[in-house]
């Protein structure tokens, strides 16, 4: 409500409502008439005011304009800025990261439970390999830059599928990939980083495939991947990758290669191994004879 | 801002009612009300305002109209003259009579029809209210409103053209 100074600029809802029912003297009527007639403002709000009056019950009119008074009130006294605080965008926030964090765990879980295939997958593998190459340790592998190309091809038992950018980096195979559940990680840099060969050739390998068949791991994984360097590391025999390159692989490690490959999904570079095989030196061509050179059949 | 908040609240009683005009409800009003608020911090910055006041009168209108105009709610009515108010802008119409043009007001005065007239003299030169116009002339009370304006407008007209003919007599008389 307004002072008494301001009574002759600018009429209150109150003088208005006493306008209407009547309350005021003739002269003040007057007044205010004189008013309206020069401010559309003034003469709009009373008529509405004298509509409501006449249309609800007066404690609905001024009750609403009460809860109008009362909300301004709070807002001016308020420090913070104007922008008014609309509860229901609260719940909207709220909902959404929900969602997000419900999503996130489900995805979680799902990787975890193929990562738990994985490692039995791996496990096998591993004992294969081990078998063949137990002298074998990744520490060399750190050199091996050239063994990103068939390190593509040994973790292809998860069905991995290297993408080519993993050619520049200098992955260190790790067989230990096997071992671990294939660790997909995400973190490329940490096995750039990690001075032992072990994890971070797989892990990293891992990192970027894009596996359907095997939905990577996380970073979880990739940390659990790299405590256990020490301990795979010994036990992390044959990097596979390196089988093929090297001149001392042998046949059994080839016999490996296949295994391998015929577990793995298809995979263009499967296919290298593949044909490498084709050139194993226990082949023998040609006929076998009597000493009389006739062939002896079989 | 808080002096938004302030500032708005000086009219928020005139906004109540004139939101109430047009969208009936109570609490439709209020609501209203509040959301006119909000295009004004909004808008305010973004617009040259001289005259806050009408300036948010206009605002109101133009939310309250947009509010209207959903197809429910066309429905024609008709078009009564007595029963309008002028949409002009009426303010500091008051101001400009001055002692030296009350004789041509007189003239003028006589210019009108006689009901304006009669409610024109009772309302400004007896300040009467419309409640004792309407009891005094036996006229109804929107009408009493409406004749008042009118006379208004029409006195107005007869001097600016009281005015154009002194300003060419003027004119003559120089030469």
């Amino acid at each position: 409500m307004n002072d008494h100074k301001e009574h002759i600029s600018q009429y209150s809802a109150a003088d208005i409502q006493r306008y209407v029912q009547g309350k005021l003297s003739a002269a003040e009527m007057h007044a205010m008439e004189k008013a309206a007639l020069d401010d559309p403002f003034l003469a709009d709000a009373m008529e509405g005011m004298q509509q409501a009056f006449t249309e609800h019950k007066e404690s609905i009119v001024t009750g609403q304009l009460q809860q109008l008074q009362q909300q301004f009130n709070t807002r001016s006294n308020r420090t913070a800025k104007v922008i008014a605080f609309k509860p229901f965008r609260y719940w909207q926030a709220a909902a959404a990261a929900a969602v997000v964090l419900i999503i996130t765990g489900v995805w979680l879980f799902s990787l975890n439970r193929d990562s738990a295939a994985e490692k039995q997958a791996a496990a096998v593998i591993a004992k294969t390999e081990e078998r063949p190459l137990p002298q074998q340790k990744e520490a060399p592998s750190v050199a091996d830059a050239n063994n990103t190309g068939i390190d593509k091809d040994s973790p292809t038992t998860r069905g991995v599928t290297v993408n080519t950018h993993q050619w520049q980096r200098n992955e260190k195979i790790v067989t230990e990939n096997k071992e671990a559940p294939a660790p997909k990680v995400q973190v490329p840099d940490k096995s750039s980083a990690s001075t032992d060969g072990i994890s971070n050739a797989a892990t990293d390998r891992q990192l970027n495939s894009a596996d359907k068949n095997f939905p990577q791991k996380e970073k979880k994984e990739a940390v659990a991947e790299k405590n256990r360097e020490p301990a795979p590391a010994v036990a992390a025999a044959p990097i596979q990758g390196k089988t093929l390159r090297f001149d001392d692989e042998n046949a059994k490690e080839r016999e490996v290669e296949t295994e391998l490959i015929t577990i793995a999904k298809s995979d263009v570079k499967l296919r290298k191994a593949a044909t490498k095989d084709k050139n194993l030196s226990g082949f023998i061509k040609g006929q076998v004879t009597d000493p009389f050179n006739h062939p002896v059949a079989n | 801002m808080e002096v938004l908040a302030v500032l708005f609240q000086r009219y928020m009683d005139l906004l109540y009612g004139v939101c109430l005009k047009y969208l009936k409800q109570p609490e439709t009003a209020k609501d209203a009300v509040m959301q006119i608020f909000e295009e004004l911090v909004a808008k305010l910055p973004k617009h040259e305002v001289d005259n806050f006041k009408s300036w948010l009168y206009t605002l109101a209108k133009n939310y309250c109209l947009m509010q209207l105009r959903t197809p429910k709610n066309l429905k024609t009515t008709e078009f009564n003259a007595d029963s309008m108010q002028l949409e002009e802008e009426m303010h500091l119409n008051g101001v400009q009579l001055k002692e030296e043009n009350l004789q041509k007001l007189e003239r003028c005065l006589q210019t009108l029809s006689s009901e304006q007239k009669k409610a024109v003299e009772l309302f400004y030169l007896q300040n009467k209210c419309y409640k004792e116009i309407a009891e005094a002339t036996g006229i109804e009370w929107n009408k009493v409103r409406s004749f008042i304006q009118n006379g208004r407008r029409n006195l107005k007209i007869c001097m600016e053209k009281e005015r154009e003919t002194e300003q060419v007599e003027v004119k003559n008389i120089r030469y």
